[in-house]
This record gives structure tokens, C-alpha cells and sequence, in this order.
């Protein structure tokens, strides 16, 4: 059973091949070992950072801008996206502030402060 | 339902409409213009060429060429009493061909018999010198000074903004869904949220005009033909500095080379009979070019900044039909295609003297309230900004970089009655510069929910169903969860 | 008000710009049109920044606030919702809620970004119906404004913006129907391929083109063709896709208005000012920096740019000398050069653009130099460094001509 991958690691952007063999996994395809490193945990365990953003209300902007601290489980995304947007904050808002704490393993903090409307 | 009651009701806020508004606010009547967008001129008026036309193409004995030429005088004392911009390019109609060079003559033969002054066939030299940009192979060409260009949309507004500060009451989404006659007389007008007792309609609905027509038990046939036009961006501005015509053809004045009067050039515009589509086309794309590229070598799409399509309502025998029908009360101003615009103000005051003479009665007022042309940053001279700024800041936060429009004459274009983004475009021209509203879009959506006090979600690019961005993530997470 | 240098715009060119002109002691202000700096981080939510400035992965927002705290330890005058409206290498004039100011100056750097291509600029025709966005446009809307285009989306162009937001629309409950790209092959940055469209499924239908767009008052669908190799649609294969917005990612160009208006001179393929290494325009004391000049891949590389800029700019005002420079010109395979003109003797990193995807290329400096290159893309910018000998025989050459010859 063969599928195909391609490694987000450097430009090169390889195509890796995945076999099971005897249960074992192996990774084909990548010319250094950081694509195998990767090619692995696409397949057992696909993580991503998750990026986007929380409501908030009198500020200079009607969003604010999170991220994961760390990434999560690629199968994940949606449920994180659903619980953060029950959220709405009050501004004023500082930078790197958590606004979802131990979710998968990672926090949710702001990647910008947000000042009050009209500051 | 409300009920309402009014001398006079136009149906349609075009050039036409509002030209007829305009010159009914004159007199002690009350006056109520209905129209089915949520704005003026949004019919064939927006995408117009924007030429007040030297009289030449039409002979005197008939309403274009008899009312374009009225039309082009009025429209010279209009400038300073609305505030409006022409520039007075002149026009050049250019021969390529002998066989051309009587067409040409015959064609100077209408101008003059129309009254046209100054009517010149030039030579090639003559031309080229006129025009350095015009391809070597032109034969000769005539020469009316009096054609000028403007902005369609701000003659439309401009007559719009007289009327109604002259008691001009105009509803907008408010298409007419009944005419109601009694005793082979108009009575009222039925429009989705209102119903209007009448005894003087007059129907200006362009496009529309035959339906309107039918509601009454009048038929008319307008067909629809559409026509592409593409603005260039204004490194063409001073290709040329006439309006460049070919000899026309027998539905069109041909794909003309327009200088605009916000120093734009304008090519276009195609002529596709039959065709009500709003949309450009590649084929529509390759015409343009390939016509005015025969006479002006130098222009190329390339610079093609905008795009739009207008429809223009075409009379069912190549006349505007002005008048009176068999339904007592109910006039017709339609079929208004080319020379309409230029025709509009003239038509305007023949329809109202035939209305008198019908038993209107309306009595000339002694005075009438000017209506003064927004400010514009581009206008103002070097103490003027810095004196507004002080008084408003809002008048040094430039909002739309490419034609420099700031948020000063936003809000007022909202207070003189815009409440979508194309409705501060036309007003401002924001959004109409080389990035076409990329930056400033977003940023006017704010400005419009906060002078209107909407929400963002509301706020639409042309009235209802044009909502900019009506969801939220909460909306289509609940949806996509509810499947 | 008198400076020795005017930096316009405050993205991450204009901050670098001007942060590392007043570190070398100039006095400096840095003029911005919006509320606040980023220039365009602000909106880019993601992460991705930073890779190489800070070897970390930074969203567009975290960037620019590290390099606005570096920048506020300097002493540079900040003008927040002044928008520059004409310049020379003395004079800049701006207009802002303060009113209509002068800044007296000996020289300028130039950062104002650039803007989106449109629809009618590649010729695509609609009824103009709601619902047709450039992708800029709608991820300021989204990111910002907290709401959304559509409920279903079209995006025409694989370039980076187009696939980001196809993810970002995905991440808001967006339907993403299909990401249409004329070319045969896809535009932006690989990672954003694998992590935009792949991880949700979204197509990427290459070598297709919005044929028409439908709809009236708001977007109904589109109708895509595919292309042959000479670019007309193949017979057949045209069908509808629904949707109620379009997102448009078909390229950016440099805001090149003030740069006319000051007479300078431009490359016509970029459509930002011709460059030497110090990144000075034509015009002596104009210098420029990031996406104005030529469209980068990276914020990471734009900052680069405007500390290089920022720093000659102050250093220029010292010494005058007057420059004579050769001109690289772009041969076969080279879509663009920056800089185009080299005036001195010293190592140099040219950034390049190829016209189309090659795995392995000589590249030829005229006859001065040959470099071996694998993996080209037009969508990853080569950055190319050349030696201070490699830059003398160019000088000596009297320039020369790049040209990318494919090997099998």
C-alpha cells in the first residue's frame, strides 16, 4: 500500500512514499532525514499550528489574532475553531495573552495587542 | 400599504428622470420619482458614455436631433447652475476610406441644418496636427466643437440633488408593480410599498419602459442593446484630447476613443442588438481594442482599469418616443438611446409644456434653492484644505489612495443620501482608481455602518441581495453543524 | 518640519528603513497612511514569518510588532494617517488630520507597498455582481472586519494570498470549491500548497481559466475551461462551478503612483523603480525598498531591503559622489532582475524571479559568471549572491545579461 506525501520541510518539497511492511512504516523519497521525520508524523500523527482569530468587543479592530503555542492534531482544526469562537473578548487586549488554556495540549494566545477603539 | 398623493410621479430616476425632476421643481407641484434601485442613474445612465453630443448624427425634423442640439445649449448654462463638470473636447469623426468622404459631408449637411456652429472638414494634416496620436492613414475628418464630455452618473445626481432640494420627493426600490386607470385616465401608481394617486405619470424607465408601458395598456417594444465600454487608466489621459469618432453605422455611433472628464480615456462602446446581459466579454473585448487600435495605434487593453456593460433602451423605430399616449395623463419619455443623455434636459422641458398645455397647472416659482456641488479635495485650493482640516479632520484621512478621496466627502456623500458602496463611488469616485476599491473597499464598509448605524453585515455594494459580507463564522458553523 | 530622511510607508520596509537609518545617526521620519504600522501583517493572521529573521515561525501580527518595538528603541518621528500625496528627493507633502504638511528632506526611501491586481485588469468580465473580492480585500474583511464574502468560493490564481485565504475561508466555514490556476503549473509557496488546499481538500485545477463569471446582483457560479499549450479552451471542457464569491489572487504591482509622479524611472516588467545596490532609484536621494520595488516572497527579505536601503540612504547623505552604473538585463528564462543597475564594486545578492519552473539551470552572467541552480520556481524568488570579483567583472563588462539555460 503506497500513498504519496509531499515534504513542507524546505523547498525542495520531495515526494515521499510510505510503505508498512511486517507493521513497520518506512518513508522513501526524502533526500535528508528531517523529510523522514516528517513523512512519519504526517502519517501517524498530522499536526498544524492553528492560526486565526477571537471577536472583541470596543476595540480598534472586531477581531483579534490567536494562534496555538503549539501545533495540534491536524483532525482537530475544526473543533478548535468552534470553541474559539464562543469567545469574545473586551479590549483593551495585550499582546501574547491566553485566551483558551491546555486545549490538545497547546494554549491559544493573541499575536497582537488591541487597543481600545479610537486610543 | 401607504397611501400617498402627488401632482406629478415619474417612474425612474435616470438621466432622464431626474432631468424631468429637475425642471418640474420649478413649479409649485408636488412631485414624487420612484425607481427600482437604491439609487439615481443606475440604469443605462451609470454606464453611459458620458458625451454630450454635437447634433450631427440626427436630422432637426426629428426629437434626437432637434433635442440633442437644445440639449448641448442647456446643458452649457446647467454647468454652473448645478455644478457640473463638462469637458469640452470638441469631437473629430475621422474618415479612413474615400468611400467614407461623403458620408462625411452629408453628415456636416445635419449639423448644420441641426444649427451646429464651427462644423469644419479638416484634412489629414489638419487631423494629424489636431491629434498626433490618430494612425497615419486617416483621410479627413469634421470637426464639432461643441461636443463635450462629463460624468453621466453626476449629471444624474446632480439634477437628483436640485429636484430634491426643491421638494422633489423620490422613493428608491420602489418598482411599480400596477398602473390603475379610471375613465381611460391614469389614477395610481402602485409600487411594492406604496400607492400613489396621481393625475400626471410620466414613464422614464429606460430599459424597462415598455413594461412600464404595458402596465398601463400601452404597448411598446423597447429592445435592449448592449454595449461594453472599457476605461483605460489616466497614463492614457492625454492621448488624445478630442473625442474620436468613425463614421457611424446604422444602429451605432461606432467604438468611439472618450477622454473623460476625470482625465480617464474611455473606449467603446460595442452595440449588440437584442442582448439585455450586463456582462463583459472576451468577444465584446476584442472588438473595442481591435476598432479604436485601427485609429489610435497606441492603445492597447493593457491598460484596461474597468470594465461594465450598459444597456441601452432602443426605440422600436429609431426615434424617442416623447408624449403623450392613449391613456389620459401617462406620458412617455422613452427610447431614450444615444443622443439621450444630451437630449434629457430639453426633453425635459417639452414634456412639461405639453403636460401644461394638457391641463397641468402649475405655476413657476419665484425662486428656487441652488444646489451646490459637494466639495472634493482635488478642487480645493492650498489655504481652503488646510482651513477644513482644522475645522474637520476628517478631511485629512485620506480613505481612497488612487483618486484621493477622503473620509470628509464620504460622509457627506451619505448625508446627500448614499447608503451602498456604489453610491459613494459614483458621488466620490472612490474605488474607481487603478486598484479599483482593493484597499479602500473594506475600510468604506466600516465608515458606512457607522454613519448609517447598521451593522457592517448590512451594508450592500448596490441595495437589497448585494450584501458585501452579510455571514459571520458563527452563522456557518451553526449551519454546517445543523447538516 | 525638516529631516534628514522621509521614509513612506510603514510595513516592514519602512520600519526596517527607517529604523536603520536613524541607528546610523540620521534624523528620521516615517510617514504611514493607516492607524497603525504593518503595512499589510496586520491582516496575514498566519504564521510563517520570521523563518529566517527570527528563526522562528511568526504570524504577519507578531512580526510586525517585534519590528515596531525594535524600531520605537530609535528615535524616528512616527506620522500615523498621513498619506504622502507628492515628493522629490527634497520635499515631501502629505495630508493627514493635522492638515496639509510639508517635511523638508535630503533624501527619501520609498515603501509603500504594493496593490492587487483586478478583474478587469485580466480581462475577466462580469455584470460587476457583489461578491467578486481581490484576496486582499477579503482577507481584510475576514481577518478584520469579522465577516464573511459567501458561503461558497471560487479562488482564481494559486498565488500565496489566494491559497492562504483558501484556507483561512475553510477555517471560517467557507465551502472552497476549487482553487482555478491558468498556469500548468502552481503558483506560491509549496508549504502553503500542502497546508491550504491539500489539508482541506480543496482542487487545485491547473491549466483552467474563469471563462465567465455569473450572476447579476451577487455572484451565482462561474464557468471554467480548460487550456491547451496555446491557451485557447479545449472544446468540452467547459462546466459550471457554484459559488456566491470569487476571490481574486492574480498577482500584485507595486503602488508605482508616486514614483511616476516623481519622474522616476521604472522597470516596466516589475513595475517598480529601477534599483542599484543601494537601492536608489533613478532619481539621486530617492531610494527604495520592498514590495514597491519588486514583489517578494517573504516579509523576512523585504526587511533585509529596507535595513540596506534605510542604511545607504543615510549613508549617501555624507558623501555624494555621482554614480555611474552598468545595467543587468534580463536574457532568456529571466522574468526579473532587482537590482537592475550595479554602480559599485562590492558583493552583491540579486534577487531574481525565473519565467518558468526548471530542475536544473545554468544561469549566465553574460560571459562574467555561470552559477548551477536546481528547483526553480517562479514562485520562490532565487536569491542569488555575487561575489565582489564576480561584481567587478560585471562592472567591467559593462554589464550583461542574465540568462537561464535549462539542462536536462
Amino acid at each position: 500500500m503506497t500513498e504519496k506525501i509531499i515534504c513542507t520541510i524546505c523547498p525542495i518539497g520531495c515526494e515521499l512514499t510510505w510503505q508498512r511492511e511486517d507493521g513497520e512504516l518506512s518513508i522513501s523519497g526524502n533526500k535528508c532525514p528531517r523529510g523522514e521525520k516528517y513523512g512519519l508524523a504526517e502519517l501517524t500523527n498530522p499536526t498544524r499550528t492553528l492560526t486565526t482569530s477571537v471577536r472583541v468587543k470596543g476595540g480598534l479592530h472586531a477581531l483579534v489574532p490567536v494562534r496555538s503555542t503549539k501545533p495540534i492534531p491536524k483532525e482537530k482544526l475544526m473543533h478548535a475553531v468552534r470553541e474559539l469562537a464562543k469567545i469574545t473578548l473586551k479590549a483593551p487586549v495585550a499582546t501574547g495573552s491566553v485566551v483558551l488554556k491546555d486545549w490538545q495540549g497547546a494554549d491559544f494566545i493573541t499575536t497582537r495587542k488591541m487597543p481600545k477603539a479610537g486610543a | 400599504m401607504k397611501e400617498l398623493q402627488s401632482d406629478v410621479v415619474i417612474i425612474g430616476a435616470g438621466i432622464v428622470g431626474t432631468a424631468l425632476a429637475y425642471e418640474l421643481s420649478h413649479y409649485e407641484l408636488s412631485v414624487i420619482v420612484v425607481e427600482k434601485e437604491a439609487d439615481v442613474g443606475w440604469g443605462a445612465t451609470k454606464a453611459n458614455s458620458g458625451i454630450i453630443h454635437a447634433a450631427v448624427h440626427d436630422l432637426p425634423s426629428t426629437f434626437k436631433g432637434k433635442f440633442c442640439s437644445e440639449g448641448n445649449k442647456l446643458y452649457r448654462q446647467l454647468e454652473s447652475e448645478l455644478g457640473i463638470k463638462l469637458r469640452k473636447t470638441g469631437m473629430l469623426m475621422v474618415a479612413e476610406k474615400e468611400e467614407q468622404l461623403g458620408q462625411l459631408e452629408k453628415i456636416k449637411k445635419t449639423g448644420l441644418a441641426c444649427g451646429e456652429k464651427d462644423l469644419e472638414i479638416l484634412t489629414k494634416e489638419e487631423l494629424l496636427a489636431k491629434e498626433p496620436a490618430l494612425s497615419p492613414h486617416v483621410l479627413a475628418g469634421l470637426y464639432a466643437p461643441s461636443a463635450a464630455t462629463t460624468a453621466p452618473y453626476q449629471l444624474a445626481i446632480a439634477f437628483f440633488e436640485g429636484a430634491q432640494t426643491n421638494g422633489v420627493k423620490f422613493y428608491f426600490e420602489e418598482p411599480v408593480r400596477k398602473l390603475k386607470i379610471k375613465n381611460k385616465s391614469i389614477d395610481q401608481v402602485e409600487t411594492t410599498n406604496f400607492n400613489i394617486s396621481t393625475k400626471f405619470v410620466i414613464n422614464a424607465a429606460g430599459v424597462k419602459a415598455g413594461e412600464i408601458a404595458g402596465l398601463a395598456g400601452c404597448p411598446l417594444t423597447i429592445k435592449p442593446r448592449a454595449g461594453e465600454e472599457y476605461l483605460l487608466d489616466k497614463s492614457y489621459g492625454d492621448l488624445v484630447s478630442h473625442l474620436i469618432f468613425p463614421l457611424p453605422t446604422l444602429n451605432s455611433k461606432g467604438i468611439l476613443a472618450i477622454p473623460t472628464v476625470d482625465h480617464n480615456l474611455m473606449v467603446g462602446p460595442t452595440a449588440v442588438e437584442g442582448l439585455g446581459s450586463h456582462a463583459t466579454t472576451d468577444e465584446g473585448r476584442e472588438e473595442v481594442f481591435r476598432s479604436i487600435g485601427k485609429l489610435l495605434p497606441q492603445i492597447n487593453s493593457q491598460g484596461t482599469i474597468a470594465s461594465f456593460t450598459g444597456v441601452r433602451p432602443a426605440p422600436p423605430e429609431g426615434d424617442f418616443i416623447i408624449g403623450s399616449t392613449d391613456v389620459g395623463g401617462f406620458y412617455l419619455a422613452a427610447g431614450m438611446e444615444s443622443p439621450g443623455l444630451t437630449a434629457a434636459p430639453a426633453v425635459a422641458k417639452y414634456l412639461v409644456a405639453k403636460m401644461q398645455e394638457d391641463g397641468l397647472s402649475a405655476t413657476r416659482k419665484k425662486e428656487m434653492k441652488k444646489r451646490i456641488p459637494p466639495l472634493r479635495l482635488h478642487d480645493l485650493g492650498e489655504g481652503e484644505l488646510a482651513e477644513l482640516i482644522s475645522e474637520n479632520p476628517s478631511w485629512g484621512k485620506i480613505v481612497c489612495r488612487c483618486e484621493e478621496v477622503t473620509e470628509a466627502e464620504i460622509i457627506e456623500a451619505i448625508r446627500r443620501g448614499a447608503t451602498t458602496l456604489d453610491g459613494i463611488k459614483f458621488r466620490t469616485r472612490l474605488g474607481m482608481g487603478r486598484c479599483q476599491g482593493g484597499f479602500c473597499g473594506p475600510r468604506v464598509l466600516s465608515i458606512l455602518a457607522r454613519e448609517l448605524a447598521v451593522d457592517k453585515r448590512a451594508i450592500s455594494k448596490k441595495g437589497q441581495d448585494t450584501q458585501i459580507a452579510p455571514l459571520t463564522r458563527e452563522q456557518l458553523l451553526e449551519e454546517v453543524e445543523g447538516q | 518640519m525638516s529631516y534628514d530622511i522621509v521614509v513612506i510607508g510603514g510595513g516592514p520596509g519602512g520600519i526596517a528603513a527607517a529604523r536603520s537609518a536613524a541607528q546610523k545617526g540620521a534624523r528620521v521620519a516615517l510617514l504611514e497612511r493607516d492607524e497603525e504600522l504593518g503595512g499589510i501583517l496586520p491582516q496575514c493572521i498566519h504564521h510563517g514569518f520570521g523563518l529566517t529573521r527570527f528563526k522562528k515561525e511568526l504570524t504577519g501580527p507578531e512580526y510586525a510588532t517585534r519590528e515596531e518595538e525594535l524600531l520605537r528603541k530609535e528615535k524616528v518621528d512616527i506620522f500615523l494617517n498621513t498619506t504622502v500625496v507628492s515628493l522629490s528627493s527634497s520635499e515631501v507633502e502629505a495630508i493627514s488630520p493635522r492638515g496639509k504638511e510639508k517635511f523638508e528632506t535630503r533624501a527619501v526611501v520609498l515603501a509603500m507597498g504594493s496593490r492587487e491586481r483586478t478583474a478587469p485588469a485580466i480581462g475577466l468580465g462580469s455584470a460587476r455582481p457583489a461578491g467578486i473580492f481581490t484576496a486582499g480585500a477579503a482577507q481584510r474583511l475576514v481577518n478584520m472586519e469579522g465577516c464573511l464574502p459567501g458561503r461558497r468560493a471560487v479562488i482564481v490564481g494559486s498565488g500565496d494570498i489566494g491559497l492562504i485565504m483558501a484556507r483561512r475561508l475553510s477555517l471560517e466555514g467557507v465551502k472552497v470549491e476549487a482553487v482555478v490556476e491558468i498556469m500548468p503549473y502552481p503558483g506560491g509557496l509549496l508549504r502553503n500548497r500542502v497546508q491550504c488546499l491539500d489539508d482541506f481538500k480543496i482542487p487545485l485545477l491547473l491549466s483552467h481559466k474563469v471563462i465567465a463569471v455569473h450572476g447579476k446582483k451577487r455572484v451565482e457560479g462561474v464557468t471554467i475551461g480548460k487550456l491547451d499549450s496555446d491557451g485557447k479552451i479545449v472544446e468540452g471542457t467547459e462546466r459550471d462551478l457554484s459559488c456566491d464569491c470569487l476571490l481574486l489572487s492574480v498577482g500584485l504591482i507595486p503602488e508605482n503612483e508616486l514614483s511616476q509622479k516623481a519622474g522616476i524611472k521604472l522597470d516596466p516588467v516589475t513595475g517598480g523603480p529601477v534599483v542599484d545596490q543601494d537601492f536608489e532609484t533613478s532619481v539621486p536621494g530617492i531610494f527604495a525598498c520592498g514590495n514597491v520595488v519588486a514583489i517578494s516572497d517573504l516579509a523576512d527579505d523585504v526587511t533585509a531591503q529596507g535595513e540596506r536601503a534605510g542604511e545607504r540612504a543615510a549613508r549617501s547623505l555624507s558623501s555624494q559622489d555621482a554614480k555611474s552604473g552598468v545595467e543587468l538585463k534580463r536574457g532568456p528564462g529571466i522574468h526579473s532582475v532587482v537590482p537592475q543597475v550595479l554602480t559599485k564594486a562590492e558583493a552583491t545578492k540579486l534577487a531574481i524571479r525565473v519565467a518558468r519552473p526548471m530542475e536544473q539551470a545554468e544561469l549566465h552572467c553574460g560571459d562574467v559568471c555561470t552559477f548551477k541552480l536546481k528547483n526553480l520556481k517562479p514562485a520562490q524568488m532565487l536569491s542569488l549572491k555575487l561575489a565582489k570579483e564576480q561584481v567587478e567583472g560585471l562592472l567591467a563588462a559593462d554589464g550583461a545579461t542574465l540568462r537561464l539555460e535549462e539542462k536536462k
